[in-house]
């Protein structure tokens, strides 16, 4: 053991020694919210966040730059009294980019770090792999490829069939993710007419347990100005489990900057149920579609919305939001709810942000009403 | 970056008008990596510490003297974008985040202040060295950011 402990040690030095650019920092975060059904009923949950990185530049001329990014949290829930200590290592990283003349560039990264798909509602999580970029002006072309096994369950929830053999330890600091293999590529063409980008891209999520969930996306998405100080972005999803079903998620949102330090936009999302042809939609990663206490996935939803922010003073932030959510898990389209939400952010120094907000969501069944007042705190150093 | 192209053009000139400083300049951009001697000289002219006519010992010596410098800077060492922003830093007033006042404006928390008002780039490195162009670029880009806020 103490041999393995020394060449371990040995390597790492190897590893670090050529760092001599080096740099370092951290956050400290707090969240404490009071939630609940009712104004009666409102819990306790905190939230406390501690965050190390490194950074260090191994060669200029590739831009090869290694990133990490280690953290601690406390979790306490007053509803069920739980408490939870969870350490996880969000950035692991090795990027670089070579470049041939000007405008042609070859991205690369591998390692630990955040993927997103042009939803940002299908996958949206940190996942360990390896991603290239090739890009010139007019066109760039994607490639991921990657594994969720090693991910810590406590910072990413993966959606599983209803019947699943995934079974983890959520008392341990560090719970495996679900095995998946996430490839996706994408193709996106920038200016393509009237500075309008278009974007196609299709993702697999490839299920190695017994689960066999394996789940494939395709994605068109289009975006860029209407007129004047107005933005649109639409973008529509098929989507298909072992290719047995069909489903859909649409998204649209406008907006609109009204003076520099406002705006406002209005959007709308469709994740089909079991409408006509189409199956119910799931996504990859699960993510709360709307606020209410079941806290709800993206599926059977078309959601209306309207938001909007302020910036006064350079240094606070307002930001408000409306949204009318219908629940559709079958051909007929119901009211679920009606939910606000407002949030001031405040930051006193630009490394340190204090925020306070509240949000409700007035349910069509009174027992997924939720209330909820946020303050949190961030501390840069 | 059309301000920015005119503050270059106007400064240089303005320089160039003194036949010590438009030596200097042209030094500068001749040079691939800068050292704390020639950014001291700088430093030092533009506070008006010394005249334009004074040695880069001098300069160094003076800036040293008032603590200008981070510690250890040897007047022929190669100067990093990290502790060129200290010395940059202390040039204007600059109305920095918590940890730049908590540390009185340490070259660390220079350098992040540098960064986060857009003087430096997002992922620039501290420890990179940097040359007398960059040195010029980084004065007028913080002559532009901060000058006009004294």
């Amino acid at each position: 053991m103490k041999k393995f402990t020394t060449a371990l040690f040995a390597s790492a030095s190897l590893f670090l020694l050529p760092l001599s650019a080096f740099d370092f920092g951290g956050k400290i975060g707090s969240t404490t919210k009071y939630q609940g059904n009712t104004f009666d009923s409102l819990k306790l949950y905190e939230s406390s966040t501690n965050h190390l990185w490194v950074s260090s530049l191994l060669n200029e001329d590739t831009l090869l730059r290694f990133n990490a990014d280690g953290s601690y949290e406390f979790r306490y829930d007053e509803t069920d009294a739980s408490h939870k200590n969870i350490l996880d290592l969000n950035l692991f990283k090795i990027s670089g980019t070579l470049s041939a003349g000007r405008y042609t560039k070859l991205r690369f990264a591998a390692g630990r770090f955040f993927v997103s798909d042009v939803t940002g509602i299908v996958f949206s999580q940190i996942s360990d792999g390896f991603y290239t970029k090739f890009e010139i002006p007019s066109l760039s072309f994607n490639v991921y490829a990657g594994t969720t096994s090693l991910l810590n369950a406590h910072d990413v929830t993966i959606i599983t069939p209803e019947t699943t053999s995934y079974n983890p330890d959520f008392n341990t600091v560090y719970a495996a993710c679900p095995s998946y293999a996430p490839v996706g590529i994408s193709m996106n063409f920038p200016s393509l007419f009237l500075n309008q980008t278009l974007t196609a891209e299709g993702w697999g999520f490839v299920d190695f347990s017994a689960d066999k969930y394996t789940r494939w996306y395709g994605t068109a998405a289009l975006s860029g100005p209407l007129a004047g100080n107005m933005f649109y972005s639409l973008m529509t999803t098929a989507g298909t489990e072992n290719f047995n079903t069909i489903s859909d998620l649409s998204k649209i949102t406008v907006t609109l900057y009204p003076v520099p330090a406002a705006s406002i936009s209005i959007n709308g999302v469709y994740a089909s149920g079991k409408n006509g042809f189409l199956s119910t939609f799931k996504g990859f990663t699960s993510q709360t579609a709307y606020l209410a206490l079941s806290e709800p996935e993206y599926s059977g939803i078309i959601k209306a919305g309207m938001s909007g922010s302020y910036t006064i003073a350079s240094n606070v932030c307002l930001l408000c939001e409306g949204v009318c959510v219908f629940s559709c898990p079958d051909d007929v389209v119901a009211y679920d709810g009606l939910q606000w939400n407002f949030n001031a952010v405040w930051n006193i120094f630009h490394d340190l942000q204090f925020s306070a907000g509240a949000y409700q969501y007035y349910a069509q069944n009174s027992a997924d009403n939720k209330t909820c007042f946020i303050v949190t705190g961030t501390f840069v150093f | 970056m059309k301000k920015i192209f005119i503050m270059a053009v106007v400064f240089l000139f303005s320089l160039s008008a003194f036949a010590q400083t438009a030596d200097y300049v042209t030094e500068m951009l001749n040079t691939e990596r800068a050292d704390y001697a020639q950014v001291s000289y700088l430093s030092a002219v533009c506070q008006g510490l010394v005249d334009e006519n004074a040695t880069y010992d001098t300069a160094f010596s003076l800036l040293k003297k008032k603590g200008q410098l981070p510690s250890g800077a040897d007047e022929t060492a190669e100067v990093s974008l990290g502790n060129l922003s200290y010395v940059m830093s202390k040039l204007w007033t600059i109305h920095g985040g918590l940890m730049f006042r908590l540390t009185n404006g340490s070259a660390r928390y220079a350098f992040r202040q540098l960064k986060v008002d857009g003087i430096i780039p997002p992922d620039a490195d501290p420890s990179r060295k940097i040359s007398g162009t960059d040195v010029l670029n980084m004065y007028i880009a913080c002559q532009n950011r901060y000058g006009s806020e004294e």
